[in-house]
């Protein structure tokens, strides 16, 4: 369960978003939202990386502001478009990422096979197309044992025969590890896609259910 | 489990940390940790070997004996540790490195902290290596102290320097909710060949500030070392150059500046020659205050050759870059060579030829290699 409480965002004094109190019970949820409306916003804070007013807390327990890093073991995140520095080599990254989120050896390997990205993840990031760096960001989101895991604008992109493959991974981590997630999307999420998936509107500086 | 997250910081921080520094490094090298070594003695026959060693470590044991000493020694120590959390803490705000802030925050405290220190310590191995030397010629010369306050100063620093940087990243989140940016330019024009300006003034200010102290210094030292040549046009020229050999950083921030944004920059449909005239213009009123300086010192003819002199060679300076890339190495040699070959030509009073052949160089350059 993701809490959180007397949220607000503002830019150059403008209101982005203000939340009261929202909780997300433990599923799959797609966030909706014109361009502009705080989408991407409301992910990085929930992500913690984004500074804001008011708190979220995981599980009751840990406050993303107080208990930082346990929440961020226990939440995972993809931006919308993935920056790394250039001569760092995808391989890198994931064993940076593995080891800081607590992951099993070789947690990555399943990953890299169904998405076929295994011969260039050695290669430096700076020679990647944007869809092969937007896979190694969502490779690097599943990484560790997530409570959560919130992936801004996930499809874009991703070629055409990695959609599927994505879907199949959010529902294989939710079935086995009861994981839940936070996607943003303008595309559209069918039910066969994604099954049981909640949708909540970013609308007007605040969040509700659809 | 740190091995990990030290290797990616070594590579993203501290190369880049040696990367962008060597110039400066090498100019403190130069004046600085060489006479500490040792200290040449002028007249070696009449002296004895035993004079001659307490003369030649004569700067290390006045760093580790006197007051004095030990303050500049110490003091050096901060100053260094100071422009390495500058620089990193500049870094970490980067776009590129935003991962870090939602993947190696998710490591407890002390193995961040751990990770963090083996990164300092290599940042400040010029100075270890400084204080080790200090710590044997010390022990060989009976300052026993030496090995207890060197190391744990050393240690300070490092450690200090350690928490910073993890508290930085760990506190993204609790930061105040504020709005970031130019809160006071918004509503001000910002045609393209201005944007530099207000990267200048949001991003590099130290920077900015220590281009124009050494000016202001080459301006003073110049002045008082040739008092005589005040409106000299060879005098005024080489005040010229060395402030444009002193914007050299500046122009190395703006090459970088457009290659960051060069998929925006680009893509406007601009040709050579307008991006020459907004290169005018940029460096036109960032050195206007040097400018104004010559025009004031000199008078109207003198000092506005030598101002079109300071803006030709700075133009040839950021026009260089175009050719090396982002090289520092490779650019500052290029600089110091220049800087020689344009000194012996000042001395001869050729400065508007100069300053004609400068300004043709960079369009040259321009026109081959943007």
């Amino acid at each position: 369960m993701l809490h959180l409480t007397n949220f607000s965002k503002s830019y150059y004094g403008r209101a982005v978003l203000r939340i009261e109190s929202f909780t997300f019970s433990a599923g799959a949820y797609w966030v909706q939202g014109a361009n502009g409306s705080g989408k991407s916003t409301l992910l990085k804070a929930i992500a913690g990386v984004l500074p804001f007013t008011g708190d979220i807390l995981l599980a009751g327990q840990w406050s993303v502001k107080h208990q930082a890093g346990a929440y961020r073991r226990r939440v995972n995140f993809a931006e919308a478009e993935p920056v790394f520095p250039a001569f760092l080599t995808g391989r890198e990254l994931l064993h940076l990422f593995r080891t800081a989120k607590d992951g099993p050896p070789h947690q990555e390997d399943f990953y890299l096979e169904s998405l076929g990205m295994s011969a260039y993840v050695h290669e430096p990031v700076g020679t990647y197309s944007s869809g092969m760096l937007k896979k190694l960001s969502l490779v690097l989101a599943f990484l560790g044992q997530p409570t959560w895991i919130v992936l801004d604008e996930p499809l874009t992109t991703l070629d055409a025969s990695a959609i599927p493959i994505l879907c199949a991974w959010l529902v294989r981590q939710q079935a086995q590890q009861g994981t839940s997630f936070l996607l943003s999307s303008h595309q559209a999420l069918t039910d066969e896609l994604l099954p049981g998936l909640q949708s909540v509107l970013v609308d007007q500086a605040t969040l509700r259910y659809c | 489990m740190t091995t990990s997250l030290t290797r990616v910081l070594l590579k993203v921080v501290a190369r880049g940390f040696y990367q962008e520094h060597t110039g400066w490094l090498s100019v403190l090298f130069l004046l600085v940790f060489i006479n500490f070594f040792w200290t040449r003695v002028p007249n070696q026959a009449h002296v004895t070997s035993q004079q001659l060693l307490e003369h030649g470590f004569g700067l290390v044991l006045l760093a580790v004996s006197e007051p004095l000493g030990v303050a500049l020694l110490l003091g050096l120590g901060l100053g260094y540790s100071l422009k390495s959390w500058h620089y990193v803490a500049g870094r970490l705000r980067r776009p590129d490195l935003q991962f870090l802030v939602y993947s190696s925050t998710a490591l407890p405290w002390p193995q961040q902290l751990q990770a963090w220190s083996l990164v300092q310590g290599v940042i400040l191995l010029p100075l270890i290596s400084l204080c080790l030397y200090a710590m044997v010629i010390g022990l060989r010369f009976h300052h026993w102290l030496v090995l207890l306050w060197l190391p744990a100063y050393l240690l300070l620093l490092t450690v200090a320097g350690a928490g910073y940087y993890t508290r930085l990243l760990n506190a993204t989140v609790g930061k105040p909710d504020r709005a970031a940016g130019l809160a006071w330019g918004r509503s001000w024009p910002k045609p393209v060949f201005s944007l530099f300006l207000y990267e200048i003034s949001a991003h590099q200010r130290l920077t900015y500030l220590l281009t124009k102290l050494a000016s202001v210094g080459s301006f003073i030292l110049l002045l008082l070392a040739f008092p005589e040549s005040r409106t000299d046009g060879r005098l005024l020229g080489l005040m010229a150059l060395c402030c444009a050999v002193g914007h050299c950083l500046l122009a190395f921030q703006a090459s970088a500046f457009e290659e960051a944004y060069a998929p925006l920059l680009r893509n406007l449909p601009y040709g050579r020659a307008q991006v020459a005239r907004q290169q005018v213009r940029l460096y036109g009123l960032l050195l206007l205050p040097e400018g104004v300086g010559l025009g004031l010192l000199g008078g109207l003819r003198t000092g506005l050759l030598a101002a079109g002199y300071l803006l030709s060679v700075t133009l040839l300076l950021r026009a260089l870059l175009y050719w090396t890339g982002q090289h520092m190495t490779t650019y500052l040699r290029l600089v110091c060579g220049l800087f020689l070959c344009l000194l012996l030509a000042n001395l001869f009073g050729l400065t508007g030829l100069l300053a004609l052949g400068s300004v043709g160089a960079a369009a040259v350059l321009l026109y081959a290699y943007y």
